[in-house]
Formats: structure tokens, sequence, C-alpha cells
């Protein structure tokens, strides 16, 4: 089990030795990741507990089981899918080296049972993304990076003072300490992590980084590094400490989710549109904690890597990323991608967005709930459509084969998971979307941005803060 | 007695940090108050890892001696690192930043991509 | 509107200072940690032997980070470094300083495990003496040792054979026992492959720290 951390991380730092080599290391970036898809098979299927040195209470534990398979699929995917379509790009060494050792880094994050190492790993993923965000050195990727920058490290800061009163409560790191602690750890150590969550009020740095970044950085920021707080939600959840948080989710998550589709809606800006649907898919991830958030994870992260990736090359071939522009300029591959994508998103039949939509809707507890998601659902339609309907150029260009080939990969993990799943109460689906193309079709002339005042540096801080306040008080009364 | 005096001071100190992000203007005092919040933290671990005693463990044969705890000192090593590699980072983003715009303040900055966006 | 956070910030911190209790007693593992691993200095035995999985992430955090700056920076235009003045006394000092602080880093890295020290000490101590006198007395011939000494390869060689080690130490925990035991208690040349990863993890902070303050005063200049 050990070996699915330390082989991409051994790729990692050979390639980073020799940086200079672009074309070494981009078959070491392949050959890692094809031979870590070819171990996974046979690592991620049992139940298996190892204590690193054999230092038990002392030293750190690592476990698998069935909440982190979901996660470790889709990193694979995700990763193969980007190195593929990337070859065309020529990035040099040290691109490849950081993608490779946020591979290992993101499979330790997964697996590990004890707090520290957490906090360690999950800076390191952080540091990566913040030299990948502003890799191609403009000055609007370095103001994303640096706003992401200070508000993460002031989050994983409480973190920390969280971890520091776990010790001193239980004498020990690992997470069967999370107990028997008091509330207001609980409160640190959740609004620590949430800053990287995708949830509405807590992470306003999130549109403005996962919309500037360069074109193959957008998808590992959206599909993977989000869902790091979703995985040790659902994982802190079921510790006694934190029965409070399971009542705060279904309020915050049901608000996320339909806030950030309103705010879809609205958006002129292509990557802008899939980074506020992004936070909402979070939101529909964390009403109930379960095992069906983590499969809502994983098909959440191959359809959102291939709507990037498709948007990202369009714009780069276009010139622009209004997507008002680009009727009648598209080709008719990039076009057929882009429908497929935007399916899946909406939650079409056979589609594996569909399978998870609706385990997620029939497992809620009460009809409010379930209301408020079909509203999402449906504004969430609206919002795409606005990708369905643009019109294909008559002539045919050709694609080159390595785009074609990465997302035909991801469209067949994407059909599937929908065949493979398909129940028959899944048919109630095309009801929202129904209803979504209708709203769209009758109010596509009055729709306009909205005032993004609230994402700017102090006050997404200040909105940071009351949260966690707010958090803090819901907890106290609770208990 | 002297761990909780540190620790309650430490405490102090992450709030001072955290309102001077809140209330500066400028990135680099920002970022100078983002390095009082890590500091802070470091200095609440010391004072956790001295709560069985504050002679140094380094053992020469004699476990009878009150020694001090060495795992939260240990683990804190590599915090420090780490702060010391993001304030590198974040001094390198301003670095960039300015060289575009040539001025340090955040409002100026922020106006400047109001009117590229439109 | 800032006002409000001010009074939320102040409201969080003064619920943990409340909250908080200091007055728990745990128990010792300073007894356990230093018969198993017969090693004098408890503090490198935990961030060496009980947590070493840690310790990688560590240095790659800084591996990465040296370089991340490197590459950011790469495209901008170097400060010209002509008329450097400077007292004739501050260049004896610093000079001094620098070849003392060689001393110190071996003393301090190659002591480790029996004296207070380690790796990330001596090599910010070493980082320090170098740094200074690149900084106030003779920048240009500060630099020229990085490459004279290959110091770059030197570090990606080190970083290969710590995380190489580092696999064999935790994959393999019976052998790694069976070294430390066999050296005496206390001398310099027992803790079975504790100095070596000293010694590569001191390299690696200093060329790492090297990196990063050269890139920034060949930028913007020296004092």
């Amino acid at each position: 089990m050990i070996t699915l951390i330390l082989i991409p991380v051994l790729g990692g730092i050979v390639c980073l030795a020799f940086k200079n080599r672009q074309r070494l290391c981009m078959t070491i970036a392949l050959a890692t990741t094809i031979t870590n898809g070819i171990i996974l098979p046979f690592q991620i299927f049992r139940v298996v507990e190892i204590n690193v040195g054999e230092w038990g209470n002392l030293g750190i534990r690592l476990a698998i089981d069935d909440f982190a398979m979901p996660f470790l699929l889709s990193t694979f995917f995700v990763m193969l899918a980007i190195t593929i379509n990337s070859i065309r790009k020529q990035y040099d060494g040290f691109f490849y080296s950081l993608v490779l050792i946020l591979f290992g880094t993101l499979n330790s994050i997964f697996l590990s049972r004890d707090l520290f190492n957490i906090f360690v790993t999950v800076e390191l993923a952080s540091i990566i993304s913040f030299i990948l965000i502003s890799y191609e050195k403009k000055a609007r990727q370095a103001w994303a990076s640096l706003k992401y920058l200070l508000l993460s490290s002031l989050g994983l800061n409480l973190y920390l003072l969280g971890i520091g009163m776990v010790y001193m409560e239980t004498g020990s790191f690992a997470m069967e300490g999370l107990n028997s602690v008091s509330t207001v750890a609980s409160v640190l150590i959740f609004g620590g992590l949430a800053v990287k969550s995708g949830i509405l009020l807590f992470s306003m740095w999130l549109p403005d980084a996962h919309s500037s970044a360069p074109i193959h950085v957008s998808p590992i920021l959206s599909a993977l590094i989000v869902k790091i707080d979703v995985y040790l939600s659902i994982r802190f959840v079921t510790f006694d400490s934190f029965l409070w948080l399971k009542d705060f989710y279904i309020s915050i998550g049901l608000f996320s989710a339909i806030v950030g589709a309103y705010m879809a809606l609205n958006s002129l800006n292509a990557k802008r549109l899939l980074a506020y649907s992004t936070m909402s898919q979070v939101g529909f991830m964390m009403v109930n904690c379960d095992k069906s958030s983590s499969w809502h994870g994983f098909s959440h992260a191959i359809f959102k890597t291939l709507l990037f990736l498709v948007v990202g090359n369009i714009s780069y071939r276009l010139g622009t990323k209004k997507y008002d522009e680009w009727n009648g300029r598209l080709s008719k591959w990039e076009y057929t991608f882009l429908l497929i994508g935007s399916l899946a998103m909406i939650g079409f039949p056979l589609t594996s967005g569909c399978v998870t939509k609706e385990i997620i809707i029939h497992g809620s507890c009460c009809p409010w709930v379930r209301g408020g998601l079909y509203l999402a659902s449906t504004a969430t339609a609206v919002s795409f459509c606005r990708l369905i309907f643009l019109r294909p150029s008559k002539e045919s260009t050709a694609m080159p084969v390595t785009h074609t080939l990465s997302y035909l990969l991801l469209t067949g993990v994407i059909f599937v998971h929908g065949i493979l799943g398909f129940e028959l109460y899944e048919l109630e689906a095309l009801i929202p979307v129904s209803v979504g193309i209708l709203i769209y079709v009758l109010t596509k002339r009055y729709l306009k941005p909205l005032p993004n005042k609230i994402e700017k540096l102090d006050l997404s801080l200040i909105a940071y803060l009351l949260m966690i306040t707010l958090s803090l008080g819901v907890a106290l009364l609770a208990t | 007695m002297t761990g909780s005096i540190v620790i309650y001071f430490s405490i102090m100190g992450m709030l001072a940090g955290t309102i001077g992000m809140i209330l500066s203007k400028n990135i680099i005092k920002k970022i100078l108050s983002l390095g009082i919040v890590e500091t802070s933290i470091n200095m609440m671990y010391t004072g956790i890892s001295s709560r069985g005693g504050i002679i140094p463990p380094i053992v020469s044969g004699d476990f009878s001696l009150s020694y001090a705890d060495p795992i939260p000192q240990a683990v804190i090593i590599t915090g420090i690192v780490i702060s010391f590699a993001l304030l590198c980072l974040s001094l390198v983003l301003a670095i960039i930043i300015y060289n575009n715009y040539h001025t340090m303040d955040v409002e100026t900055i922020e106006r400047n991509f109001e009117r590229e966006e439109e | 509107m800032k006002v409000l956070g001010v009074i939320a910030a102040i409201a969080i911190f003064f619920v943990v200072l409340v909250s908080i209790d200091t007055d728990k007693s745990i128990a010792d593992p300073v007894k356990a940690i230093v018969e198993r691993t017969n090693v004098p200095n408890s503090v490198t035995a935990v961030y060496l032997e009980t947590r070493l999985y840690d310790t990688v992430f560590e240095v790659i955090v800084f591996s990465i980070t040296a370089i991340g700056v490197a590459t950011l920076l790469g495209s901008l235009a170097r400060a010209p470094h002509e008329n450097q003045s400077v007292f004739h006394s501050v260049t004896v000092y610093s000079g001094g300083l620098a070849a003392l602080s060689i001393t110190l880093f071996l003393y301090v890295v190659l002591n480790g495990h029996v004296s207070p020290g380690g790796g990330f000490v001596g090599g910010v101590v070493l980082a320090t003496g170098v740094v200074t006198y690149g900084l106030t007395s003779d920048f240009k011939r500060a630099s020229s040792h990085y490459d004279r000494l290959r110091i770059k390869q030197l570090e990606s060689a080190s970083l290969l054979v710590i995380f190489a080690l580092s696999t064999l130490i935790m994959l393999f925990p019976g052998m790694h026992s069976r070294l430390l035991a066999s050296g005496t208690f206390g001398s310099t040349l027992s803790g079975g492959l504790i100095p070596i990863l000293n010694i590569l993890v001191g390299i690696k902070v200093y060329a790492g720290a090297w990196k990063m303050s050269g890139e920034f005063i060949s930028r913007r200049g020296t004092l």
C-alpha cells in the first residue's frame, strides 16, 4: 500500500534532477502514471492497516477502506488524462515533476490516519498548487495565487491550533483521539480545513484562482484539491466530537448548492461558470456526509476535468474566454465532447452524474432538503444550457490525437459508470433538465453578471472569520 | 506553570496577527502579520512540550529526571520549515505583482484588475 | 465592514483562551524512545526515526520551494553589482564569520544525535554565515562557489539518497533496529543511519536557503 505513494514521488524526484531534458521528463511522467494504474486494482479492494516503522501510538498509521477508494481512483484517471493532454504544449521538466509529486501527496492524504501528517501533506499540496497557478508569471495569476496563499495559510494555522489542543488532551496525534476532544478544538479543526473546500462563504478565493490558472492546472485544482476537504469531512464526521457537524453541513451545503448555481447562471466567462459550479457541486456532496458523497466526488472529478480541458483548449485556440463569441467557430469534435460533459453535469440519465446525484437526493433526510436539491439541479441545468446551445461551425477541422485520446478516456469512464449504476428511478432526473431548458429559453436575454465584491482579499477574509464565529456559536449551542 | 503562561501569550499573539492581516493596506504588512501568526503557533507548541518538565530531553543514563516532552518540539521543526517556505513564495509573488503595477496598495491593484476585466 | 472582522477574530480567540485546559498530565515517552533507538538526543530520534515519514515530505517541501522560487524569478532582470561599497572592517569580520560558521556546521551536524543540534540547525548556521558575507562584502565571490563546488548536482543527489535511505528504514524496520543497537550509547559513531541522514539534510537545507537568498539578492541588489 505504501508503494502507491512512493512510486509517483520517486518519479517526481528523478524528474527534478533532470529538469532540463524535456522529453525524458515527459516519458517518466507517463510511465510512472501507468505503473501506478497497474498496481492500483490490487491494493484498493481490501481493508488494510499498517504502522509505519512499528512504533504504535507514538508513530504514524496508514489505512485504506472504502471511503478512500473512489478518491484514489479519480486521482489516477485525472492525472493520466492531464499528462496525455499536455504532451502537445511542451511544458518544461519542472511542471511534470510538480504534477507527479502532487499525485503521490494526494495518495498519501487519502491513506493517512495521523493528524499532523495530514497537516504536512496538505501544506505540500498547497505549495505545489501556488506554484502551478502562477506558472505562466502573469500578474493576474500571481494575484489569485497570493489571495489563495494568505487565506489558506491562516486557515491551516487555525487547524494547527486545534491539533495542539487535541495533543494536550490525549497525548498523541492519532485520529482516534478525536473521540474525546472538546467542542472548541473540533470547531477549529473543521474551520481550518474548510478554507480549502469549495463551500460558499468560506472560500471566496476559488472563482479567481480556478479561472485564471493555466489550461492544465485548473482541472487539477477543481477536481482533486477541493476533494481533500470533502474526504477529511467524511472521515471526521464518524467521530464522537463532531456530531454537531452533520446538521450544520446540511444547512451550509444546501445554501452553497443553491447560491453557487445561481451565481454560475449569470457569468459570461466560461471558466468562471465552471468554477462557480464547482462550489455548487461541493454543496451537493456535503449535504449527507457518507459513502454517496465520495462516489459523487469521483464522478464530479471526471466530468469536471473533461469540461475544463475542452474549454481551456477552445479558449486557447480562439483567444477568448467569453463563450458568446464562440458561436459558429467550434469544430464538431469539440462540440461533441462539450455536450457530453455538460450532459453529465446536469444529470442526464445514462451518465455517471445522474447515478451519483440521484443517490444523494434519495438518501437525504427531509423533504425540504430534497426540494432544495431539486432547485439547485434546475439552476445547474439552466447555466449549462448556455454551453449546450452553442452552434458548431460547418467546416470540420481535425483535433490532435493526444487531445482525442484523453477526452475518449474520460468519456469512457463517464458512460461505463452511468450504465453500470443505472436504476429505473433515475428517469425522474429528466424533470429538472426539461424545466431548466424551458427557463433558459424564456430568460435568455435577461441575465447579466453579478457583482463580485466579496471576492476581494479583505472581504473574503472577513467572511471567513464570520463563518467560523457562526460555526463556533452553532457548536456551543448544540452541546 | 511557565507552560501555561507561554500558551496564553501565544494565543494573544495569534489574535494580534489576525487583526493585522485584516486592517493593513499594504501587501508586505499582510505577509508580515501572517509571519506573526505562524511564530505564535511555534511558541505554543514549545509551551505544550514543557508540561512534563523543563530539562532538555538529552538523556545521559539517568531516566528519573523530569524531562520535557520531545514529540511536539520535533514536530514543530517541520512547521518552522514550512512557514519559511511560504514566506519566500509569498514575497516572490509580491515582486511579480509590483513589477507590473508599481504599487503595493491592495485597493489600487484590485481596481486595476476590474478595469482590465471590462 | 472591517470592524465586523475584528470583532469576529476577538470572539474566536477569546473563546479559545477560556476553554483551554493546560494542566493535564500525560505519560512520559522519553524512556521508550531512548531505549528503543539507543541514541541520547530524543528529539533527533523522534524526527528521524519515529516520524521519518513527515521529515521526508518536509525535505521535499523545501526543495520544491527553492526550485520554484528560482523558476518564478527566472525571467526578471538582474541588478548591476559593480560598486558594492563596503567598509573594510566589515569585510574582515564577515569573512571570519563565514569561516567560523563552516566549522560550527560540521560540529553541529555530525554530533546531532548526541548533543542538541541536527541537520536543520546546521544548515541554517552555515547559510547565515555565507549569506552575510555575500550581502555585505563580495557577492560575486560568494556566488562563484556555487558553481565551483557543483552544489546543484550535490543537492539533487542528496535528495535522492535521503529518499532511498528513508524508504529502506521505513520498509525494513528490523534491519535498522539491529544497526542502532550495535553502537555504544553516547559516542559519535553510534546511531545507525541517523548521522548520515543528518549530514544530507544539512547539505540540503544549506543549498536551498542559499539559492533562495541568492535569487532575491541578485534581482534586487545588495545593501
